[in-house]
């Protein structure tokens, strides 16, 4: 608990996690810090699983609902300890969860969504996870790269955005294609490095010599007879071959029009050579979702066979050429017409910063995504927190019987968020807590300003979480800390219904 | 190029694969003794198994086209980046992200460093100069824990995985169900796409793939792991040849109490009936035991110790880098389909077996029978043996040995040295069909040092040794050898019934729902009527075997 705590926040410390082979990983994020944890206690793998799900279903606020099942646990702790049942916290728990919810849905700011408003998120969400330079380099490519994809009443698919790593430069250079990059080249030395003005074929078709699985258990008697079986079988690699330079001649005839094929099948070194000579850019073994953005991006059919090649399953692009690094090869396929899906290209000087890169843009096109299929936001900064807080107090005196003491708990937790806020700001959490509560007594919604300690407006200063991440972590936190209150009564019980046993023989 | 992908699914599978790649780096450097006026010619082709990169700094590299998953923990001290990143202390990373983060603002959380072993420390102060090559004898092997402690060979830093959400030798949450391994697939596939970044970039750059070679350890979670991804390269490949080695050995599953010896039989249950219908050939292969040894008079020339994963998966190692040689050779390969094809001729024999004999004993006064108790070749995949069993097809290489060396063997005998050892190869029972193959090679086994020190009683070429002071007596009686003759039999036969049947039995009486481990609650888990169909294929199986 304590090693996540210093996290949150744009505050919060980076967390550098050296192997006992001297790998690095830097990490801010709290998921990815749980699973490097070797973590030995079933109480802390539930807390941890609780974590991944909360990950799983909304991509942020891991840190918070680990910090929130502490705090509820610490909080119900004190009134069990001057002997208040837990089964009565846990009514309590519930009650105030529920209220809550019904609460959040009043707080949360139903807004039109538009790429203002996106930015916000994105840059909330991505200042939590990596230094503010990056942060802002990578949250107008974050929007965007889900702009793209979003179809109007559509679930957003996040795996139509391709996250493409290049290892050079410096993380700064991370970018948006609108188009796609791909992590492999031409294998043929004669084919062009550059197309323009292409059309392109995306083929699920293999184009190698396979022994066939009917001759599996064939003798071969002579050299000859071997020969002449390879021949036959490459007979048929070559007609299909055929066809699709066909394709070529006809929609590209003497025009310097290009022509690429990306395949998701192997193409052996003889097809190659064909291709080549007849001017065709081939990639072969493309990733089995670049077939699906392909056809988002240039347009175009994907074929499962080359039987029903006509013009009309050709996509287009304006540019596409390669790029080497080292020993690996790009190419980007760029300039196309309405691109319906994109690229994040990502550059770091070595793997430990693209992979840090890599996790904040997964958390970000997250915030994104979530905040266009949820129509709603929430302050941020602590601010519904604070707003809980007063509001639960009121609530509590609406209710009767000892369950008070279970909501106080409730109230008291999820003032963690912001005191922890404050405390990684370096500033003093009970100051900064009494000041947020008073202004917001007065009427207005606040957060902490972490650059001065003061308060601020976060809806004024753009700074949004997002609904679900807040519903869940709510519902979450509070199912968990019941769980665990409600187990350690029953262990208790067990335990002293033995020693009972052990007095009676 | 006739390119062979590796992968090697757990820790187990690492033992033996990392003694596979010693002895291909031993490979290289390997010269045929005696005949120093000819240029030494390459035997094998290399490029079959390694890939030729380079770094982004521009250093030429040469590195396996090898997979290698492993838990958490099981890579010991590898560095994952060594070969592609200059070395740099860890204090040149906090000065670099001094300048983007607040200094203030990072914490370092370190690991016990993984201490390195005697081997691999030797190792380094080589690449320093401060030691030699001629010290590596020297150094003390006892201490080995795990594979990366004796591993000799860079990878690229894209062949190692680590699985997601598995520590090793956890017993908090431990990775000992068949079902574990189907999820663990689906989390680490979702969290690290290995299969497109890992795998992609080494299959996409074959031309000419010959086929999969799979090393995966088969009584715990690691069968479920490696029936998945085979499944997954299945759709891509699904003419490509596969030949899985399913692995085991006694440290592997958990026999305490009645529950665990029946989760070991479902895990090794389920992986044999999906490993063996996915791949082209699936070689069950269980490490040597003291009783397995015992008859053969294999203390003669070995001082293995069945207990030790070390010098188990040394030996199992042996067997399979000679296996699939012919389909490595410069001269006349044999490729893997070829040879696959042609072993299960049926094409529903899907299960064979290997037989391994390390060294191949050679120089006494007879030559050795190949058949009976005292043969140098040990089963390893069969439970039993039994005088009925049949042979459907084989595949027999014998490497070390030109035919001129078995002309001591054919003085005073009216037959010439070729007939000789023919004779000898011919004693094994003859397959039913017409693709027996039998390969002699000059092609010695090479020992690097990395390999156990258990040999004894044999001269430096591996031969047996007449001489009472030999100049390679170690001072524990150990004999010091650069290369050995083998023999290795990868076969087609009916002694597979006996590993079926008892896998059978010993299953037939589980109920899965005593079992609820296997069902889970997650993805990947294994529900009643799966395991019945997999009851039924193994059964299956052994009518086809029983013949």
């Amino acid at each position: 608990m304590e090693v996540v705590r210093s996290n949150l926040g744009p505050k919060g410390t980076i967390k550098m996690l050296v192997s006992g082979a001297g790998d690095i990983k830097l990490t801010k994020d709290g998921k990815v810090l749980l699973s490097e944890m070797q973590i030995q206690n079933p109480t802390a793998a539930m807390i941890a699983r609780t974590a991944t799900a909360q990950d799983e279903i909304t991509g942020d606020g891991t840190t918070s609902i680990v910090m929130l099942v502490g705090e509820f646990m610490r909080q119900a702790e004190r009134h069990i300890a001057e002997g208040l049942h837990p089964r009565i916290i846990t009514e309590g728990f519930e009650l105030a969860k529920k209220e809550s919810l019904v609460f959040l849905d009043s707080f949360a700011i139903k807004k039109e969504i538009d790429r203002e408003l996106l930015l916000s998120v994105a840059r909330t969400s991505l200042r939590t996870k990596v230094h503010r330079a990056l942060a802002d380099t990578l949250t107008e490519a974050v929007v965007d790269a889900v702009l793209t994809i979003y179809r109007e009443n559509e679930p957003i698919d996040l795996h139509m955005v391709e996250i493409m790593a290049m290892q050079h430069r410096s993380e700064t250079d991370t970018r948006l294609v609108r188009g796609l990059v791909m992590d492999h080249g031409a294998r043929h030395p004669d084919m062009p490095k550059m197309v323009t003005d292409a059309f392109v074929l995306t083929l699920n078709v293999s184009l190698e010599y396979e022994k066939s699985e009917v001759n599996s258990g064939f003798f071969y008697s002579s050299a000859e007879q071997r020969e002449k079986l390879v021949e036959s079988e490459r007979k048929f690699v070559d007609e299909k071959l055929k066809k699709i330079v066909e394709l070529k001649r006809l929609v590209c005839g003497d025009s310097k029009k290009g022509f690429v094929i990306i395949n998701q099948k192997g193409i052996d070194p003889l097809s190659l050579d064909v291709l080549a000579k007849n001017g065709i850019l081939a990639l072969r073994r493309a990733k089995r979702r670049n077939m699906e953005r392909m056809q988002l991006i240039c347009g175009g059919i994907a074929q499962n066979s080359v039987d029903d090649l006509s013009p009309d399953v050709l996509g287009w692009a304006g540019k596409i050429y390669e790029h080497t690094l080292g020993e690996e090869k790009f190419t980007f396929v760029e300039d196309v017409k309405e691109p319906m899906s994109s690229t994040i290209l990502i550059k770091g000087p070595n793997p430990h910063t693209i992979h840090q890169t890599k996790d904040a843009i997964r958390d970000g096109l997250r915030a994104v995504k979530n905040t266009l299929e949820d129509g709603s936001v929430v302050p941020g900064a602590g601010a519904f927190q604070i707003a809980l807080h007063s509001h639960l107090l009121k609530f509590k005196d609406s209710v009767k019987g000892r369950v008070k003491a279970g909501i106080t708990s409730f109230a008291e937790g999820v003032l963690v968020i912001p005191k922890t806020l404050a405390t990684n700001g370096g500033f003093d959490p009970m100051d900064v807590i009494v000041t947020m509560q008073e202004e917001y007594e007065e009427g207005h919604i606040v957060g902490v300003d972490l650059q001065s300690g003061e308060t601020l407006d976060p809806i004024a200063e753009g700074i949004w979480d997002n609904y679900r991440v807040i519903r869940n972590m709510m519902q979450n936190a509070s199912v968990i800390a019941t769980n665990f209150l409600l187990v350690d009564e029953m262990m208790r019980a067990g335990r002293s219904s033995l020693k009972a046993d052990n007095g009676m023989e | 190029m006739h390119e062979i992908i590796t992968l090697q699914f757990g820790h187990y599978s690492n033992f033996v694969g990392t003694h596979f790649w010693n002895t291909q780096e031993a490979h290289f450097n390997y010269q045929q003794v005696g005949d120093e006026e000819e240029p030494t010619q390459e035997l094998v082709n290399h490029d079959c198994l390694y890939r030729v990169g380079i770094t982004p700094k521009g250093v030429d590299t040469y590195t396996p086209r090898a997979l290698i998953y492993d838990l958490k923990g099981g890579f010991g001290s590898i560095k994952k980046y060594k070969l592609y990143e200059a070395q740099q202390a860890q204090q040149d990373y906090q000065q670099n992200y001094d300048l983007s983060w607040d200094p203030s603002k990072m914490e370092t959380f370190k690991e016990q460093e993984y201490s390195r072993s005697a081997y691999q420390q030797h190792l380094e102060n080589e690449e320093l100069g401060l030691a030699t090559e001629d010290g590596e004898d020297d150094v003390e092997l006892n201490e080995i824990r795990t594979w990366s402690d004796y591993n000799r060979v860079y990878f690229h830093p894209k062949s190692m995985v680590t699985l997601s959400g598995y520590q090793i030798e956890s017993d908090f949450m431990p990775f000992d169900v068949f079902s574990y391994g189907r999820g663990a697939f689906l989390d680490t596939e979702k969290e690290k796409e290995t299969y497109d970044e890992n795998f992609r970039l080494f299959t996409e750059e074959c031309d000419q793939l010959q086929g999969f070679q799979i090393m995966a350890d088969v009584l715990d979670g690691w069968g479920g792991y490696a029936s998945s991804y085979l499944e997954m390269i299945r759709e891509d490949f699904p003419k490509a040849c596969v030949v899985t080695y399913g692995l085991s050995d006694d440290h592997m599953g958990r026999y305490a109490t009645m529950r665990e010896k029946q989760t070991t039989a479902a895990n090794e249950a389920l992986a044999f009936a999906n490993l063996s219908s996915l791949s082209s050939l699936y070689v069950p292969v269980r490490a040597p035991t003291k009783s397995s040894l015992a008859p053969q008079g294999w203390s003669k020339n070995m001082r293995i110790d069945p207990s030790n994963r070390y010098h188990t998966s040394a030996f199992i190692s042996a067997g399979i880098d000679s296996a699939l040689l012919p389909c490595r050779l410069k001269r006349d390969p044999v490729f893997m389909s070829d040879m696959i094809g042609s072993l299960n001729w049926r094409n529903i024999t899907t299960v064979g077996t290997l037989s391994v004999g390390l060294p191949f004993p050679y120089g006494a006064n007879t030559l050795p029978k190949l058949t009976g108790k005292q043969s140098p070749l040990l089963d390893l995949s069969s439970r039993k043996l039994d005088e009925d069993d049949q042979v459907f097809s084989q595949s027999v290489v014998l490497r070390g040995l030109e035919t001129n060396q078995f002309d001591r063997y054919a003085k005073g005998t009216q037959y010439t040295a070729l007939e000789v050892v023919d004779e000898m190869l011919d004693s094994l029972p003859i397959g039913k069909s017409l693709g027996d193959s039998k390969i002699k090679t000059a092609f010695k086994y090479p020992i690097p040092t990395s390999f156990p020190r258990f040999f004894q009683g044999l001269t430096q070429n591996g031969y047996q040794n007449q001489d009472n002071a030999p100049p390679n007596l170690r001072k524990d009686g150990t004999s010091k050898v650069d290369s050995v003759p083998t023999i290795s039999r990868l076969a087609v036969s009916t002694s597979t019934r006996w590993h079926l049947q008892s896998l059978s039995e010993s299953i037939k009486r589980i109920d899965l729902r005593q079992l609820p481990q296997f069902e889970g609650d997650g993805s990947g888990g294994v529900n009643q009527e799966e395991f019945d169909e997999v009851k039924e294929k193994l059964l299956d199986l052994y009518d086809i075997y029983n013949e």
